[in-house]
C-alpha cells in the first residue's frame, strides 16, 4: 500500500471516518472464537478499514492484530478465487491446478458422494473442519445429510474434552472460559492465554480486573504469557502434570475447610453414597428392592440410617463410610477425600516443580475469594492423555467453592447446548455410532479418532474411506504425527478443501474451493459470545467466485436430501436457525446485537425449567454416574505423561528435558494469517523458549536455529533464550510452515517447522483419544543453517 | 490552569500492556505503513518501519524470580523537540498543540533529525527518499478522533488527550498516579521534554 495519496503532511489527510461516501456495516470479526465486534468502512465497493464497534458490549471497540489485518487478509493475493480441480498425480511437485466453475465443482463432489456411498457406504466419506467457530453444527449435519458422521477435527485437543468434561459434571455445556471477570475477585489462569487467545472480549476486562486490585493466579510454564508478568501467583508448572496440581488445590480446600458446604450439599452430589464394592451410586432398590422410585441414597444425620436424598427434613452427612443393610458406602465427598489424601502440596510439589508453598497460597486464595472466583482454564490443560479429569478436577474445585454461576464465578451459558441441539445438527442416522472409528468404545470423544481415521484411509481396514470434504481446517497443521496424516491424504481417493488460501492440506485436495472472508459472508457470531447474538454481516460482496462455507454447506446438503436442507437461501437458513430467539435475520442485522439473557446468576436455582441441571442426580456430579456407566473412574485420577522424567526416567536420561508445544503469539492463528505481511513481519521465525543456562550446556546461543528432538521426531526453531522458563522445560510454537510472498518469506518445509512431528500418535487418554501435546521428553542442539527459506 | 491551547500527549499504565501488539497493525493500517523484518537499522537502505513498537522488557532476574514488562513505544511529541531544532529545512515542524508533524516535500533525507532523537523514533523511508514518524494521527486528532493505536487499545492502556486541560483523561491520570509517573529519560544535555508518559509498572513479581 503506497501513501500516494497523502504525498506532503500526513496531517493533511481526512480519515476514513470523516471521509464522504463511505459506508459503515456493523458485524463482527471472525479471525478467532471471540468474535469481537467490528467496523467495516466501505468505500466504493471496497473495503477500506477495519475498526472496533463500540456498540459490542463485551469488546467495547477494541480489536487485537489479527482482526485489524482483515483488509490485507481479504485483499491479499494469496488468496484463492477460483474453484481449482487437479490435473496430475498427488506425488507429482506440480498439481496442474485447472480452474473449473463452483457449479462444476459442487456437481463433481455430489456425484462422488453418492457414488462412494453406493459403492462403500456412507461410512467411506467424511466431513471436516478446523475450529469451527460456531460452523460446527452445519458441518455435522451435512455429515448427517451423507448418512455418517465422523466429523475429522482438532476437537480431541481443543474443546471436545472440555464439552465432555462439563456434559458429564454439570449436564451442560459450558466453557471453561465463562469467568466472569468483571465481577470476580480472584481469577486463575490455568493453561489459558486469554489476553492473546480470545483478545478483545478479555482484554478490556482483565484491565479493568487488574486496575479494581484483583487477585491474578497464572498457572503456564511461560512467564511470557503475558498474564504470568502481572500476577500475583504465578506457578511455573512442569507441562503435562497440571492433573496433579488440581489433587493438590482440593487436598488443601479440605484440609483447611475452606470448601462450601450449603452448596455441596444442595446443588451437588457430594453427600450421595456410593458402594464401596461395586462402586456405583447407591439408589433406593439396592436397600429396598419393591421401592416404586428408585433415587440416588444418602446418609441422615438425624436418623443415623440411609435415606433419599429426595426425603424431607434430613440432614445429609457430606463426609463418612457407612453400612447399611450389609452394604459398605461411602460418600462422594469421602471418596474425593481419599483420592486427594496422597497429594499434599509438598509431594505435588515434587511432581509439578512448583514450590509446595506456592500451592498452598493459591489454593486458599482461590477459595478464600469465594463465590466470586473464577478459573479460566483453556487448551493447555486439554492437550494432554490425563485431560478429562482434569477438567473434571477444576470443575470439582468449581463446585467446592460454590463458583459455578455464582457472581464472579464461571457461568453458564445456553449456547453449547443449543449448538449441538439435532434441531440444528439433524438426526444422527441410525446405528452410524457403530462405525466410530477408535480402539475405545467407551471413548467420551463425539467423533472418530484422528489417528484410527487415517489409518483406515491407508488400510481400508476396519472400512473403506474415500472421500474427506473439509471446510476449512488444516489436519496436516494439527494433527501429531502429521507423516501418517499426509501419507493418508495422499493416499485418499478424493479430498475436497475450503480455505481462504492454499494451505499445506489443501495442497494435496482433489478440487480446492475459495472461501469467502467473514467480511464477504453472512452468518451469526453466537459462539462464545455470552449473553449476546450478534449479524456478523458481510461487509463487501464476494469477490471472485468465493463464496461462503454455509452456502456451500446448504447447497450441497440441499441437493442430497432437500427435506434436511429446506432452505433455498442463506439468509431462510439464518432465520431458521435464530428462531427460538424469536428474531429474524433482517431483524438481527437491523439490530445488530441482540441480548438473549439478561445478566443473571444462580440460573440453576431459578427453578427454571430452560435450567434444570442435566445429569442423572440433577445434581452438578462430583461422582459422575455417567463417566460410571462406561466403567471409566468416576471421581477423579492422576497419570503422568505417558514419557515423563517421572513415568520414564530411563528415557530421559537420553532426552532431559519437558517439551511443551503449543505456545501462543498474538497475531497468527495456529496454522493461519503467516502469510499477512503486516502480522508476519512481527515475527518471522518459529522460535522456541529455553532457559539460558539449558541452552549454555547445549551450546545454543540466542537466535540460533535449533533442533527439538524427542523419541517420535524433531522440529526446527530459533532459540529465544529467557529466565522465564524452568531450566528443565523447553516451549516451542505449533502452526508453522506457510510463507509470506510480500515479504519474499519462502514456504518452510512442513518436516522441519511442524513442531507436531514430536508428537506420538500412539500415546493418548482413552477418554478423549487426546496425546500429549503438553509434557513430553525432547533435547535440543544447534541446528545447522539449512538451504530451506534461512536468514540470517 | 486551562492553558492558551491545546497541549496533545499520552499516557501509558505499564500495568495494562499486555503486549498484543494491536496498536502496531492499527497504526499501519491508519497511516499505510509497508511491514518491514528486522530490527531497525539506521541506514539510508532501511524500508519503512514502524512508528509505533512494543518491546518486551525482560523477564528479568533469574528462573523463578522474575519480572517483565512491555513497553509501548512512539514518537514522545516532545517539548523543544531536537529533531525540529535540527531540521535544516523547516520540513520537521512543531505545531501549536504541540504534534512534531512532518512535510515530506521540504525533506532533503539529510538524516540530521534521525541523530537528533533522542528516542530513535525517526526512520528513513528509502521508497519515499524522506523521513518517517508517528504524526500522533493529526489528522484524526484534528477531526476529533484519537490516534488509531489510542482508539484500538485493548486494555486502554494508552490514555490520549489534551495536557493542558487539567479535566483530560491523560491529565486525570498523571494527578492520580502521580507517584508511579516517569517520561523517558532523555540524554544529559538534552533539551527534550517528552510528552509521553508512562505509569511504572507495580503489577507482578509474583
Amino acid at each position: 500500500m503506497r501513501r500516494d495519496m497523502h504525498k506532503g503532511r500526513d496531517q493533511d489527510r481526512i480519515p476514513v471516518e470523516r471521509q464522504a461516501g463511505v459506508r459503515v456495516v456493523q458485524t463482527n470479526c471472525f479471525e478467532c472464537h471471540s468474535k469481537c465486534g467490528v467496523l467495516a468502512y466501505v468505500k466504493d465497493g471496497r473495503l477500506v478499514k477495519i475498526a472496533g464497534n463500540p456498540k459490542d458490549p463485551r469488546s467495547r471497540g477494541v480489536m487485537c492484530p489479527k482482526g485489524q489485518a482483515a483488509v490485507q487478509i481479504l485483499y491479499s493475493e494469496e488468496r484463492l478465487n477460483h474453484c481449482l480441480r487437479r490435473t496430475r498425480p498427488k506425488g507429482d511437485p506440480d498439481p496442474g491446478w485447472e480452474r473449473i466453475s463452483h457449479d462444476e465443482a459442487m456437481e463433481t463432489i455430489y456425484k462422488r458422494i453418492t457414488g462412494y456411498r453406493e459403492a462403500f457406504g456412507a461410512r467411506s466419506i467424511a466431513v471436516g473442519q478446523g475450529t469451527g467457530r460456531g460452523m460446527n453444527q452445519w458441518n455435522i449435519r451435512l455429515g448427517n445429510t451423507i448418512g455418517q458422521n465422523h466429523l475429522i477435527s482438532p476437537g480431541y485437543v481443543c474443546m471436545g474434552p472440555m464439552l465432555a468434561a462439563s456434559l458429564c459434571t454439570l449436564g451442560s455445556l459450558p466453557f471453561l472460559d465463562s469467568g466472569d471477570v468483571e465481577h470476580s475477585d480472584c481469577y486463575v489462569v490455568w493453561g489459558a492465554n486469554p489476553v492473546w487467545t480470545e483478545a478483545g472480549v478479555s482484554s478490556y476486562r482483565f484491565a479493568k480486573f487488574m486496575e479494581r486490585g484483583g487477585k491474578l493466579i497464572v498457572i503456564d510454564p511461560l512467564f511470557l504469557n503475558p498474564l504470568a508478568s502481572k500476577a500475583d501467583i504465578w506457578l511455573p508448572i512442569r507441562p503435562g502434570s497440571d492433573g496433579a496440581m488440581v489433587m493438590a488445590w482440593i487436598h488443601v480446600i479440605l484440609q483447611e475447610r475452606l470448601y462450601n458446604e450449603a452448596f455441596l450439599v444442595r446443588w451437588t452430589n457430594a453427600c450421595h453414597l456410593v458402594e464401596v464394592e461395586g462402586g456405583t451410586c447407591l439408589t433406593e432398590r439396592a436397600v429396598n428392592p419393591t421401592a416404586t422410585d428408585d433415587p440416588f441414597m444418602v446418609w441422615d444425620k438425624q436418623s443415623n440410617s440411609v435415606r433419599p436424598a429426595t426425603a424431607p427434613g434430613i440432614e445429609p452427612a457430606l463426609f463418612g463410610s457407612y453400612e447399611s443393610g450389609g452394604i459398605a458406602v461411602k460418600t462422594a465427598m469421602q471418596l474425593l477425600l481419599e483420592q486427594v489424601a496422597a497429594f499434599t502440596p509438598e509431594r505435588v510439589a515434587d511432581i509439578t516443580w512448583v514450590d509446595a508453598k506456592k500451592i498452598r497460597e493459591a489454593a486458599v486464595t482461590y477459595a478464600r475469594s469465594s463465590p466470586g472466583a473464577s478459573i479460566d482454564a483453556m487448551q493447555g490443560i486439554e492437550e494432554t492423555p490425563n485431560c478429562l479429569y482434569t477438567i473434571r478436577g477444576i470443575t470439582i474445585l468449581m463446585m467446592l467453592t460454590g463458583n459455578i454461576d455464582a457472581k464472579g464465578g464461571n457461568l453458564l451459558y445456553p449456547f453449547w447446548r443449543d449448538m449441538v441441539d439435532t434441531r440444528l445438527t439433524g438426526p444422527a442416522p441410525p446405528g452410524s455410532g457403530a462405525d466410530k472409528l477408535g480402539p475405545y468404545f467407551e471413548a467420551l470423544y463425539f467423533a472418530s479418532q484422528n489417528r484410527a481415521f487415517w489409518e483406515a484411509v491407508l488400510t481400508g481396514e476396519p472400512y473403506p474411506i474415500k472421500m474427506l470434504i473439509q471446510v476449512g481446517g488444516n489436519p496436516l497443521s494439527y494433527s501429531e504425527n502429521p507423516g501418517l496424516a499426509r501419507k493418508a491424504l495422499e493416499q485418499l481417493e478424493f479430498l475436497v478443501v475450503r480455505d481462504y488460501f492454499m494451505s499445506a492440506t489443501a495442497q494435496l485436495a482433489d478440487i480446492v474451493m475459495p472461501a469467502a472472508h467473514w467480511t464477504e459472508r453472512d452468518y451469526i457470531a453466537d459462539e462464545v459470545c455470552g449473553r449476546w447474538y450478534y449479524a456478523q454481516q458481510k461487509a463487501v460482496e464476494p469477490l471472485y467466485d468465493r463464496t461462503s462455507d454455509l452456502t456451500f454447506l446448504r447447497e450441497l446438503g440441499r441437493r442430497l436430501d432437500p427435506e434436511l436442507w429446506p432452505w433455498r437461501t442463506d439468509e431462510e437458513l439464518l432465520d431458521y436457525q435464530l428462531e427460538p430467539q424469536g428474531i429474524t435475520w433482517e431483524e438481527l442485522k437491523a439490530k445488530y446485537c441482540h441480548e438473549l439473557l439478561p445478566e443473571r446468576y444462580e440460573k440453576h436455582a431459578s427453578g427454571d425449567p430452560e435450567w434444570g441441571i442435566r445429569t442423572a442426580s440433577g445434581r452438578f456430579e462430583l461422582f459422575s454416574n455417567l463417566i460410571r456407566s462406561l466403567g471409566l473412574e468416576p471421581l477423579l485420577k492422576y497419570e503422568e505423561p505417558p514419557e515423563s522424567p517421572l513415568s520414564a526416567p530411563e528415557l530421559a536420561e537420553q532426552y532431559p528435558l519437558v517439551l511443551t508445544t503449543g505456545a501462543r503469539v498474538p497475531y497468527f492463528y495456529h496454522s493461519t494469517f503467516h502469510n499477512i505481511p503486516w502480522l508476519r513481519s512481527m515475527q518471522v521465525d518459529p522460535e522456541c523458549f529455553l532457559n539460558p543456562r539449558t541452552a549454555s550446556e547445549a551450546g545454543i546461543r540466542q537466535g540460533d536455529w535449533i533442533w527439538i528432538e524427542t523419541p517420535h521426531g524433531r522440529a526446527r526453531a530459533r532459540a529465544r533464550l529467557t529466565e522465564g522458563i524452568d531450566p528443565r522445560v523447553v516451549s516451542a510454537q505449533h502452526g508453522w510452515g506457510m510463507g509470506c510472498r510480500d515479504l519474499t518469506i519462502a514456504d518452510l518445509p512442513d518436516e522441519e517447522v511442524n513442531i507436531n512431528h514430536c508428537i506420538s500418535d500412539t500415546q493418548f487418554g482413552r477418554e478423549t483419544y487426546t496425546p500429549p501435546m503438553r509434557g513430553l521428553l525432547c533435547r535440543v542442539y544447534p541446528a545447522p543453517r539449512a538451504a530451506s527459506g534461512d536468514r540470517e | 490552569m486551562r492553558g492558551e491551547h491545546k497541549r496533545y500527549g499520552m499516557v501509558m499504565d505499564l500495568d495494562l500492556c499486555v503486549g498484543c501488539r494491536g496498536c502496531e497493525v492499527a497504526c499501519r493500517q491508519e497511516n499505510g505503513l509497508k511491514p518491514h523484518i528486522g530490527e531497525p537499522l539506521r541506514l539510508k537502505t532501511q524500508r519503512i518501519p514502524y512508528w509505533t513498537k512494543v518491546e518486551t522488557v525482560g523477564p528479568r532476574g533469574t528462573f523463578p524470580d522474575v519480572d517483565m514488562f512491555y513497553f509501548p513505544k512512539l514518537c514522545n511529541h516532545c517539548e523543544d523537540a531536537p529533531c525540529v531544532t535540527a531540521c535544516p529545512t523547516g520540513a520537521m515542524t512543531q505545531r501549536e498543540d504541540g504534534i512534531v508533524s512532518l512535510d515530506r516535500r521540504r525533506c532533503i533525507a539529510c538524516l540530521q533529525c534521525v541523530d537528533a532523537c533522542p528516542f530513535q523514533a525517526i526512520f528513513y523511508d528509502k521508497d519515499e527518499d524522506a523521513v518517517s514518524k508517528c504524526h500522533l494521527c493529526a489528522h484524526r486528532v484534528d477531526h476529533g478522533l484519537e490516534p488509531a493505536c489510542v482508539s484500538s487499545c485493548m486494555t486502554r492502556c494508552r490514555v490520549f488527550g489534551d495536557l493542558n486541560d487539567p479535566d483530560s483523561a491523560p491529565s486525570r491520570l498523571l494527578r492520580e498516579k502521580e507517584d508511579a509517573i516517569m517520561p523517558l529519560p532523555v540524554p544529559w544535555g538534552s533539551p527534550a521534554q517528552p510528552r509521553v508518559y508512562y505509569v511504572r509498572s507495580r503489577r507482578g513479581k509474583g
